[in-house]
């Protein structure tokens, strides 16, 4: 998540009590993997978004896929 | 009406929070030292996984079908219900929760409209599942015992809510609910009322209060019978319970014969008890030190326990004058070459702090140590868990419990925090 100043070994502030919105950072459940990605809804679609250069987007087959958003990413803390 | 929330399984849910991979598998949490099935979700109870039963007998079930295990993680499982509790006095009213138990609460529900009593309760369970993560189940009656034979149709009939709110409602949940499984009806009433034939709620609520009373313990067994009838005789309790009687007894993880090791040991239970007994703002007169020794025939269990008072000088709550009379009854109990399996801490002639007898000798507590002790547990209260203790319970503690499947410490420890990727 380097595209959101996310990086690794940082630690992040999740608010289970916010709805999920699109083009937020969020942590999803994707197949009982927990996933930080930006969540990007439209027209129905899911895709879950990397903005990280080794890592692809996840189209979200919401027929096969047991996924879930497990919390909206609020604040990071960032390691220098 | 009143209702009850109950979390579904919950140390089970607790771990499956931070843990999704285990979603709809089996789930079993196992009690102190690793002993028994203390928790078991719907999953492992299809695999015939029963309450209590102790773990080794389950072993092989457990892996031939990869059932997730887990030593008990106090930790965790007491801050989720303090999450879960927190979110329930925001929706329903600080003064309206009664929390009963770790994984269940009753409300008062006398303000809402009766028409909006399931869109409530819906709401209710919706958020919590949202905001903790914990699913619950919401059971809604006149009673708190009707309330918790609603709760047990909300488990099972997969929308998590049941409101018993008219009559022909109330007797079918009470004709298709076991006797023995009534909130209140204990063992031997469930015997007695089996041979008298009573093998329902429903027929138990139409039992003769005269024969309750007789023969159901008196008052209690008269107040199950009305409570049955939709009369409320349990009130809302206040928070805090004041208890007459604070104990603190464990099995040792293994085998102790040190000296030591049971002062030890004996040291940590009396802080727990002291602990407790502050946090209901009490002192006590008393304190009595038991041990608990493997029979020496090895070839029968037969525990023995060997037990001796104190009375305190001025009654207190401060660890330290504890210990003073706790650690020298250890010494005289302490027999040499005995096998110890466990210990125990019994404070009584418990009473309210402001109301302390003065010695003519000794003063009471000093401020300077009750301050101590509340610098003490706020820290250990913000850790979860106690960070801070008195060297005499010592700083290996291998006497400590078995804790071989525990998982981390998610949501109160800097270091313990969930990874994602």
């Amino acid at each position: 998540m380097e595209g959101s100043g996310i990086f690794k070994g940082d630690v992040v502030i999740i608010d289970r009590s916010l709805k999920p919105v699109s083009g937020k950072v969020v942590i999803a459940n994707l197949n009982g993997e927990l996933l930080i990605r930006r969540l990007e809804k439209i027209n129905n679609k899911v895709r879950l978004l990397a903005e990280f250069k080794n890592l692809s987007l996840i189209e979200v087959d919401a027929s096969c896929c047991d996924f879930s958003i497990w919390g909206m990413v609020t604040y990071v803390i960032h390691v220098p | 009406m009143k209702a009850i929330v109950d979390c579904d399984s919950f140390y089970c849910s607790c771990e499956r929070v931070f843990k999704p991979e285990i979603n709809h598998k089996a789930i079993v949490v196992l009690s102190n030292n690793d002993g028994c099935i203390i928790s078991r979700n719907t999953e492992a109870k299809a695999l015939g996984i029963g309450m209590a039963t102790p773990y080794y007998q389950l072993r092989e079930l457990i892996e031939k079908n990869k059932v997730s295990i887990f030593s008990s993680n106090y930790n965790l499982y007491g801050d989720m219900s303090q999450r879960v509790m927190a979110v329930l006095k925001i929706l329903a009213g600080e003064d309206k929760v009664e929390v009963y138990s770790v994984d269940e609460s009753f409300l008062d529900l006398s303000h809402i409209a009766p028409e909006s009593l399931e869109s409530f309760a819906l709401q209710i369970k919706l958020t919590i599942e949202q905001w903790t993560g914990v699913p619950v189940s919401i059971g809604i009656a006149a009673t708190k015992t009707l309330c918790k034979v609603a709760n047990r149709f909300s488990k099972k009939n997969g929308k998590g809510v049941t409101i018993l709110d008219s009559k022909e409602k109330i007797n079918e949940a009470l004709e298709n609910t076991k006797v023995e499984d009534a909130w209140g009806v204990g063992r031997p009433s469930a015997v007695k009322l089996k041979q008298q034939n009573i093998l329902t709620a429903f027929e138990l609520k139409n039992t003769n209060l005269e024969w309750a009373r007789k023969n159901l313990g008196g008052v209690v067994g008269v107040r199950l019978v009305k409570e049955l009838n939709g009369l409320a005789c349990i009130p809302m309790k206040e928070a805090l319970e004041v208890k007459k009687m604070i104990s603190s007894t464990r099995m040792f993880g293994r085998k102790v014969i040190s000296r030591e090791e049971l002062r030890e040991a004996v040291s940590s239970y009396v802080a727990r008890a002291a602990e407790k007994l502050r946090r209901q703002l009490c002192v006590s007169g008393s304190i009595r030190v038991f041990l608990v020794t493997a029979n020496t025939n090895k070839k029968i269990y037969a525990p023995e326990s060997h037990g001796l008072e104190a009375k305190l000088p001025v009654a207190t709550s401060v660890t330290s004058n504890l210990l003073e009379q706790a650690l020298p009854l250890v010494d005289r109990l302490y027999k040499d070459g005995d096998v110890y399996l466990k210990a125990g801490v019994i404070l009584s002639d418990i009473t309210p702090e402001d109301t302390v007898q003065q010695n003519f000798f000794t003063g009471a507590d000093s401020a300077c140590k009750k301050e101590l002790m509340r610098k003490m547990d706020n820290i250990n209260f913000s850790m979860r868990n106690e960070v801070i203790w008195f060297a005499s319970a010592g700083f290996l503690k291998k006497w400590r419990m078995r804790q071989d499947f525990i998982s981390p410490r998610y949501t109160s420890r800097w270091e313990e925090l969930k990874e994602v990727n």
